[in-house]
């Protein structure tokens, strides 16, 4: 539990600003500038990958320049100049690694800043940590042990050169590259992220993490991450995301892919602080992200839990396609905004499989003149008999220059589908402020406790290793909301 | 506006003013709502877009339909609008406290309707345009005596745009009913609520058009301080019926309480969309929402509320149900907060599904059988919300309206006998 | 000596509506004083205006702590210089772990002081001692603080907070309402004892059983958002047997 008591501490240490602001000086392999079809050749080779790739790549290029970036979302999106940004940064470093210790040492004092020591004596416990920085997977602990039982993980950019069975037969299988814009745009220029494959019958013994890092100015990060998980196989997926303090805005637009077959289950959570910018909405990162899980097999099961703290606009719905028969999708979120960030974020359950359920529960935090909307889709399919969804959003307004939007999208073309659904706006309450306060509690340290209990029913579906931290995060972000 | 979509023939039209000129403007511009707009994701307008239809511009006789049994029934003094014109003769005699005036001459009537009307919606735009007939209603004091529009029409070629602007003056009083029961192409009425303070409606309104009529809705309404509107629709007619409603909550202390139900079969679709802008304080608004679909009916509940900065102590609540009676119905709901001030107690629900299993078995198991169970079930399920209907006549046709509906859709509570 | 608590002609109003009408009363280390009146006399203003609730206006008077005026000092100041209000009406706070809660309130009495903060496991062993003089089992330590407590289980939990946070002046508001006669036995022994040489409680109540177990120092009996009358213990028992009605008139 090394890596979560340093955490703590740091934050612990904190200030009130960003923690995670700083910039690490290490020199830097780009791409240049701009996006068009040499930037993806120069990605596709700088990764060594092979012909069927690249074609995959500038096809989803094609598709994305006949795109329009969506409209539909509760966000003010200044306009993106997509040839002002590069797609391709990498630490300078050997080309291959034969052992961590051949890591930069600047990039693992970078990580160990963070929280997530890399180096063999400080690593997390039972947790095995895939680290991408900018555009390249700089190291991923743990391999060897998780190979023994017969798991992959991986940089995606590996899995393609050495596993390109899988990554072609699931790859744009959940997220088709013409799913949305950000889904073309990714597909055309995703430069790492991980891959995951569980055999059949494995539960896989730690949890999988990805701590993705972007340093690089005026870099866009693209990550690709895919989770396969074979029949009566179980994983756990971690994901946690930095940026430093900058004035500009910073695009990341990923894309995650999950497959749950035949009784697998796939939990992956999320604790997401990119830089939000600063108190008067100066920079921060563009977070544009397509999560889709499939529960492709009878019983599979997907969950997704995400706290969502950090980045100045986030554009987010983490999904479930409920295939399989009686298979179930959940999804936890804590969405938090302060100062001038924005959130739309909800998911979509779609509901195909018979006896299928899912559960939805949501909590938005709003402060400061933030703006913050879940927004979800639940869809009964006609083949979706006795399938099941309760959904519970709640919003929660931290002072009055705030917005707190709730927009369900409820579609049943089944009669014995049954669909509940609830929703409450409110600030917090005055008696319980005074209740703490009356025992001595200052008022933001009241507030967070409030909010964290606000919070709780999703914050207890997060492994131990990420509780304690979103915990103090959400104190952390709502510092100055108060008063 | 996307090509393939007809649009009504206005060469015959004649508008005259700023005002409708303007909204002739919008519309040539906007049109029908194309396929993107959010709006209108769940309400496609193909079906009318592809027929021929000329706005009506003369009266022609009353046609067929229980209107005006419905006003004798409930006492009612009827107004009667026919192929969207204002029968004058329908006028005489109104009930004390209500004085009849001729939208279409005036501008500043016309004015406040478009300030009330749904913004940049189709209805609003093309009626105003249009104008087939043209009413103000100016409503000073208690009125004893309830007031009934009925819209009818028989020319299946034609559209109908009647406008009415009623304004209720400082603490007048009303109940009144909306009776649609017309057989053209279109029927698009804009209708204008507009109540001062303290002012008190009672507002019913049922869509039975008939079973080829396309009905458009836009009735945009106001509510001063402290005043207080009930209003209930129920949408049983049409082959599609959108029924949309604004409300804007002008003064401190209004109270709006809008409840809804559609009752659909075939291949009816049914649209209930509402916006509540609450832009003062301390007001509070109400939605109960019901919906039944047998066959391959579609039903679409939008509702959003909306709480502007400041708008301090609002209580906006919504509450929107639907039962499936068939596995080829669907239904859609959208209900939607929006909401910038922090003192605030806003909160919606929903739910889709069957009847419930228990209270099914608990009824068979005392011997009924399983369809007049069903029945009963889905009986309570539409009279509960109409038991929040405070005055009798109203409650009344709403009542038997629904009750009508069940039995054609064969779902008798009465014999034991199977459905 | 300088009183623990002073209240020097306090006037207060909500809104436009005057509650407080001149309240004046000492509280001296040792003592233990009764605040008796009929519904509406102010009772749980006095109480909230005391702890530096928001919504209350203070029209006149002061309030002192050690001789100190505290009108200027947010709730938790004044709770962290040792005042402690136990509720009428505890609040549930859903999802917030007893635990955590408690031992953030002891931490910042601890902080303020320059001590040190306690430990989970030091607090754990802390509070679980308390906790079973109070009857307070391991299931309600656990639950989120007053969410799915009963009546009694809530005022028990109220003076646990007490035990914990050692308040130099403690106001309980109407600490018995709701309690049945077993409930009342715990939470009265619980009070006294916290009695100390160096403390003072304020014990406001509607009725006089309280005070049968909790035994006053002195009594007073307030009406109209004034004290009509102060006396010794026997001045509940008077009210119990005359009620308000008489009082009212005496001052």
């Amino acid at each position: 539990m090394a890596a979560t008591t340093q955490t703590i501490e740091q934050v612990e240490q904190a200030t009130g600003k960003y923690k995670y602001g700083f910039v690490t000086e290490i020199e830097s392999d780009k791409a240049p500038k701009g996006l068009n079809e040499d930037t993806i050749r120069f990605i596709s080779a700088k990764k060594d990958e092979p012909e069927w790739m690249l074609e995959w790549r500038l096809k989803a290029y094609a598709r994305w320049l006949t795109m329009t970036s969506p409209d539909w979302a509760k966000l003010d999106i200044p306009p993106i100049d997509y040839q002002d940004s590069y797609y391709y940064a990498a630490p300078k470093q050997a080309e291959k690694l034969a052992s961590l210790d051949e890591v930069d040492p600047e990039l693992l004092a970078t990580y160990e800043k963070l929280g997530i020591p890399l180096n063999e004596q400080k690593r997390l416990a039972n947790v095995a940590v895939d680290a991408v920085f900018d555009s390249v997977s700089v190291a991923t602990t743990f391999r060897e042990e998780l190979s023994k039982v017969g798991v992959i993980f991986c940089p995606i950019s590996e899995a393609i050169r050495d596993y390109p069975e899988l990554v072609k037969k699931y790859m744009g299988s959940v997220i088709p590259v013409g799913d949305n814009y950000f889904a073309a745009l990714n597909s055309a220029v995703f430069t790492d992220g991980s891959f995951v494959y569980i055999p059949k019958g494995v539960r896989c013994p730690m949890e999988l993490s990805t701590y993705f890092r972007i340093n690089e100015q005026n870099t866009g990060q693209f990550e690709r991450t895919l989770i396969i998980a074979e029949d009566e196989s179980y994983v756990s997926y971690l994901e946690g995301c930095t940026a430093p303090q900058r004035d500009e805005n910073q695009l990341h637009a990923a894309v995650v892919e999950l497959v749950a077959m035949q009784d697998a289950e796939i939990k992956y959570s999320t604790v997401q602080n990119w830089y939000p910018g600063d108190e008067n909405g100066k920079g921060g990162i563009y977070n544009f992200v397509t999560k889709r899980g499939v529960c492709r097999g009878a019983r599979s099961k997907i969950s997704w839990t995400q706290v969502e703290t950090g980045s100045a606009i986030t554009w987010k719905y983490p999904s479930c396609v409920l295939q399989g028969e009686e298979s179930v999708g959940e999804f936890y979120s804590v969405a938090l905004t302060n100062n001038y960030q924005q959130a739309d974020t909800g998911t979509k359950m779609i509901h195909i499989g018979a006896g299928s359920r899912s559960t939805i529960i949501s909590k938005g935090i709003s402060a400061g003149k933030s703006q913050n909307c879940y927004r979800g889709l639940v869809q009964m399919q006609p083949t979706a008999e006795n399938a099941r969804n309760f959904t519970q959003c709640d919003s929660l307004l931290v002072g009055d220059r705030c917005g707190a939007h709730t927009v369900p999208y409820i579609v049943s073309r089944n009669p014995s589908a049954k669909i509940e659904h609830e929703a409450t706006t409110s600030r917090i309450s005055e008696d319980q402020l005074f209740y703490c306060l009356q025992r001595g509690i200052e008022e933001e340290a009241a507030v967070s406790l409030i909010v964290n209990g606000f919070c709780k029913e999703v914050m207890k579906e997060l492994p131990m290793e990420f509780a304690v931290e979103a915990q103090k995060l959400i104190g952390i972000s709502l510092e100055g909301s108060v008063g | 506006m996307p090509a393939l979509m007809m649009q009504p023939d206005l060469s015959n039209v004649v508008v005259s003013g700023p005002v409708r000129t303007a909204a002739l403007t919008a519309w040539q511009q906007q049109g029908w709502p194309g396929p993107r707009v959010e709006s209108w994701r769940f309400t496609k307008l193909d079906r009318l877009a592809a027929r021929e239809i000329t706005p009506a511009s003369s009266l022609s006789t009353a046609t067929a339909g229980d209107g005006l049994a419905m006003a004798a029934g409930m006492g009612a003094h009827a107004i009667q609008i026919v192929n969207g014109v204002i029968d004058p003769a329908s006028l005489e005699g109104l009930p004390a406290g209500v004085t009849a005036g001729n939208l279409s001459d005036d501008q500043g009537a016309q004015d406040a309707m478009m300030a009330l009307a749904p913004p940049n919606h189709p209805v609003s735009n093309l009626s105003m345009a249009v104008m087939s007939g043209g009413l103000v209603l100016d409503v000073v004091g208690e009125v004893a005596r309830p007031l009934m529009l009925i819209f009818e029409g028989d020319d299946a070629s034609l559209s109908a745009h009647p406008v009415v602007l009623i304004r209720l003056a400082p603490a007048a009083r009303m109940v009144m009913a909306e009776w649609h029961q017309s057989a053209v192409a279109l029927s698009a009425p804009l209708i204008g609520l507009d109540l001062a303070a303290k002012a008190s409606l009672d507002f019913v309104k049922i869509q039975s058009e008939g079973s080829t009529t396309s009905h458009l809705a836009a009735t945009g309404v106001s509510l001063a301080g402290e005043a207080r509107l009930t209003g209930f629709s129920l949408s049983v007619g049409g082959e599609m019926a959108r029924l949309e409603t604004h409300v804007t909550m002008a003064g401190e202390g209004a109270d709006c309480q809008l409840s809804a139900i559609y009752l659909g079969r075939g291949r009816q679709h049914h649209d209930i969309t509402t916006v509540l802008n609450h832009d003062i304080g301390h007001c509070t608004s109400d939605q109960v929402i019901r919906g039944v679909l047998d066959d391959r009916a579609r039903g679409v509940y939008q509702g959003k509320v909306r709480v502007a900065e400041d708008a301090q102590k609002t209580d906006g609540q919504q509450m929107s149900r639907a039962l499936l009676l068939s596995r080829k119905a669907e239904v859609d709901a959208k209900p939607e907060l929006e909401i910038y001030a922090d003192d605030v107690v806003c909160a919606h629900g929903a739910t889709v599904g069957e009847l419930d299993a228990t209270q099914l078995f608990y009824l068979t198991s005392r011997g009924i059988p399983e369809a007049k169970a069903r029945a009963m079930l889905i009986e309570a399920f539409l009279i509960d919300a109409i038991d929040s209907v405070e005055i009798d006549n109203l409650a009344q046709i709403l009542r038997e309206t629904a009750t009508r509906w069940m039995a054609q859709t064969g779902l008798t509570t009465d014999g034991n006998q199977h459905g | 000596m300088t009183a623990l608590l002073e209240i020097r002609d306090l006037h207060a109003s909500v809104g436009d509506t005057p509650i407080l009408k001149g309240i004046n009363l000492t509280l001296n280390a040792g003592e233990v004083h009764a605040i008796m009146g009929p519904n509406g006399s102010g009772k749980s203003t006095m109480s909230y205006v005391l702890a530096g609730r928001n919504g209350y206006e203070i029209t006149g008077g002061d309030v002192l702590i050690n001789g100190e005026s505290v009108l200027e000092l947010s709730p938790d100041e004044r709770a962290r210089a040792g005042m402690f209000l136990a509720f009428q009406y505890p609040v549930e706070l859903p999802g917030v772990g007893g635990m955590s809660f408690l031992r953030a309130a002891v931490n910042a009495r601890r902080v303020e002081a320059g001590e040190e903060e306690v430990d989970q496991l030091a607090f754990v062993k802390m509070v679980r001692a308390k906790a079973g003089e109070l009857d307070i089992n391991d299931d309600m330590l656990k639950r989120a603080v007053n969410v799915g407590f009963s009546g009694g289980e809530k005022k028990r939990y109220e003076i646990l907070q007490m035990a914990l946070l050692e308040p130099t002046i403690s106001i309980l508001d109407e600490t018995d309402s709701g309690l049945d006669v077993d409930a009342l036995k715990i939470v009265s022994d619980g009070v006294n004892m916290l009695r100390a040489p160096e403390r003072t409680m304020l014990v406001i109540t509607h009725y006089q059983r309280l005070l049968n177990h909790i035994v006053p120092d002195h009594v007073h009996i307030l009406a109209g958002g004034k004290i009509r009358k102060s006396g010794g213990k026997e001045l509940a028992l008077q009210v119990e047997e005359t009620g308000y009605a008489g009082i009212d008139d005496a001052a």
